[in-house]
């Protein structure tokens, strides 16, 4: 480029420049601490806009009262002082949106904190938006594969759905968002992994699993960590949602997880109770409800006619000692479409995931999975659900009869199957080859600690010598044929061990 | 009982000092800070008195401005502002403030008309890197 042409680019580009005299709103600082700061003087404030400070902090107001603005400070607030000038932006909160954010870290307000280059995108998503629509939706009917057997099989997960995963501390919930996360490689899915008030070594470790599994080719994290103020672990699910709403708007699919959703609650519970508003159950404001039921509502299956698109849920939340029935956890069941249930029991029997299939649930999943994984999963919940009645009896297994002793020794098989370490998701065929093996007999010769090798074999043998049977299986194809062949396959399978 | 707003206070406080005679006037200032004492609203003194200030202003019709430029206004510039603000009844701050590099700036009440030189560069640098 020679000077003569830049110097006409610039040119070119400061003759668009229009000179115009800015007018300005502003306000005072009358009070500021703990993160919010009371504003006087904005008289035309309107709720959520965002204002900015000296120093070039940027807050969010919250109350707009009689004579002052309750605001929240989105970043450092140590240099602002009582009588400090506040100008009104006009800006409703929002957050940048682009495929440029793909495979970066970034804070709740856009800005990459990964260290890579600067984002420099010009199109921004308001972070509150009301949800869609009755006439826009459509019924949740594809599946979201979590590469997790117990999962795929007996709580399915579709797009458009909010799955719940609840549990105590250490039980595996961040395990299982990342496993479905490092599954959706190939299934044309945009992961937003929304890290709330976590410790930033375990996001870095998060990351770097991601990295060495090749899922920041999709993903984008979202990331208020525990050192940050209390604001942005509040706005943090709704700025992920936001993100995940442009790439719906472009009718791709997209998976969202908030980990976890009770730190926002604590982080909204200490912003109002800064902010004075009167305090209900278990010192949460009055509105903590809506709180999660708007940021869930967001996540749904759009119809044809509005765009398509989807944004699949999967909240978070930790129980207090399995502690379910406290304030949180029971406002985001209800709100959710079923609960992944982690127990830390089953976590230390060694049965990881620690799924608790007996009160898991998915309330629309069922018609999201495809047909062979539903023929085959339909008998397992049944076959499981025998189990667990007979289970206390197992101790017993001399004095019973072979019947009950059989159906024993099938669930503790099937137990044993559904066993998966972490970083390991299994596409959807091998679930279904290796769950028809043992709910059809298959394995009830083969000795209880050798079933995941019994089970690795299995699949290596199917995908050596039947891999168009796995093919068929993979695209949903299932009928009686393929269920003799899939039968034949095990049969050969057991014969040539 | 709803509480009373600071705006409230400093109206009621203008009212009766208004057409009071001087010689009153320490009196109703003795049991303004009663009342204020009762209500345990003396901790809102500061900003009732502020209050007070810009109401009395107000309902004088006198403009209070600020004005920040780089260099000194001229006596002609000046009343043209004050002509556009109200004026005579217009009270001007003039400050100089070398960090806005030309232009002024204008404060009045709540709101800033920026016409500095420091704003528009920051202006076309944010309109540059678009």
């Amino acid at each position: 480029m020679s000077t003569n042409s830049i110097i006409e680019e610039l040119k070119k580009n400061i003759s668009s420049f229009k000179k115009e005299t800015a007018q300005e709103e502003i306000g005072t600082v009358v009070e500021v601490g703990d993160g919010i700061a009371r504003l006087q003087g904005l008289n035309n404030c309107q709720a959520s806009e965002m204002l900015e400070f000296s120093g070039g902090t940027y807050g969010m107001a919250l109350n707009l009262e009689e004579e002052t603005v309750g605001s929240v400070l989105l970043g450092e607030y140590e240099h602002i002082k009582e009588g400090d000038t506040v100008k009104r932006t006009g800006r409703i909160l929002s957050v940048p949106v682009d495929e440029e954010l793909i495979g970066r870290v970034i804070n709740p307000l856009g800005q990459p904190i990964d260290g890579g280059p600067e984002l420099k995108i010009k199109k921004f998503y308001p972070i509150e938006k009301i949800a869609p629509g009755v006439i826009t939706r459509e019924p949740v009917s594809q599946p979201v594969q979590t590469g997790i057997k117990a999962i795929d099989a007996m709580i399915p997960i579709g797009r458009g759905q909010r799955e719940l995963i609840i549990g105590d501390r250490q039980t595996g919930k961040t395990a299982i968002a990342i496993d479905t996360i490092i599954n959706q490689k190939g299934q044309n899915m945009i992961c937003i992994y929304v890290a709330i008030g976590q410790k930033e070594s375990k996001i870095a470790h998060l990351v770097a699993k991601l990295k060495e599994a090749g899922a920041m080719d999709y993903t984008i994290v979202v990331v208020a960590g525990a050192s940050q103020p209390a604001s942005l672990s509040y706005i943090a699910p709704y700025a992920g949602v936001a993100i995940a709403e442009y790439f719906m708007d472009q009718g791709k699919d997209v998976l969202c997880i908030y980990d976890d959703l009770s730190k926002q609650a604590w982080a909204y519970r200490e912003i109002s109770l800064l902010l004075r508003r009167p305090p209900g159950r278990e010192a949460y404001p009055g509105d903590v409800f809506y709180l999660h039921s708007r940021l869930l509502e967001r996540a749904c299956r759009r119809n044809k006619e509005s765009g398509g698109g989807s944004i699949t849920a999967l909240p978070i939340i930790e129980t207090q000692a399995g502690d379910v029935t406290a304030y949180i956890p029971t406002n985001v069941i209800s709100i959710t479409d079923g609960q992944i249930f982690l127990e830390t029991d089953l976590f230390y029997r060694g049965i990881r995931p620690a799924l608790n299939v007996g009160i898991s649930v998915s309330r629309v999943g069922g018609a999201a999975q495809i047909k062979p994984m539903k023929k085959v999963a339909g008998k397992l919940k049944l076959t499981m659900a025998q189990f667990r009645e007979l289970e206390a009896f197992a101790q017993f297994a001399s004095d019973l009869d072979p019947e009950t002793k059989m159906q024993i020794e099938r669930g503790q098989r099937i137990t044993e199957l559904l066993k998966q370490p972490q970083y390991y998701p299994l596409p959807v065929e091998h679930q279904v080859a290796a769950i028809f093996a043992v709910d059809n007999g298959f394995f009830d010769q083969i000795e209880l600690k050798n079933i995941s090798a019994a089970e690795k074999n299995l699949i290596e043998f199917m995908e050596k010598t039947k891999r168009s049977l796995l093919d068929k299986i993979a695209q949903g194809e299932w009928d009686d044929k393929i269920e003799q062949n899939l039968k034949d396959a095990c049969q050969e399978f057991i014969k040539s061990n | 009982m709803k509480k009373n707003t600071i705006r409230q206070y400093a109206q009621s406080l203008y009212q009766i000092t208004r057409n009071a005679a001087p010689k009153q006037l320490p009196e109703i200032t003795k049991q303004f800070l009663f009342l204020l004492t009762r209500h345990h609203q003396l901790n809102k003194i500061d900003f009732i008195i502020k209050e007070f200030d810009q109401y009395a202003k107000e309902q004088e019709g006198i403009q209070e401005i600020t004005i920040e430029s780089a260099s000194t206004i001229n006596s002609e510039n000046l009343q043209n502002i004050k002509k556009i603000f109200g004026g005579e009844n217009t009270i001007v701050h003039s400050t100089i403030k070398q960090n806005i590099i030309g232009g002024m700036r204008l404060i009045s009440k709540n709101l800033i008309f920026d016409a500095t030189l420091k704003k528009q560069l920051q202006k076309l640098k944010e309109h540059l890197s678009r």
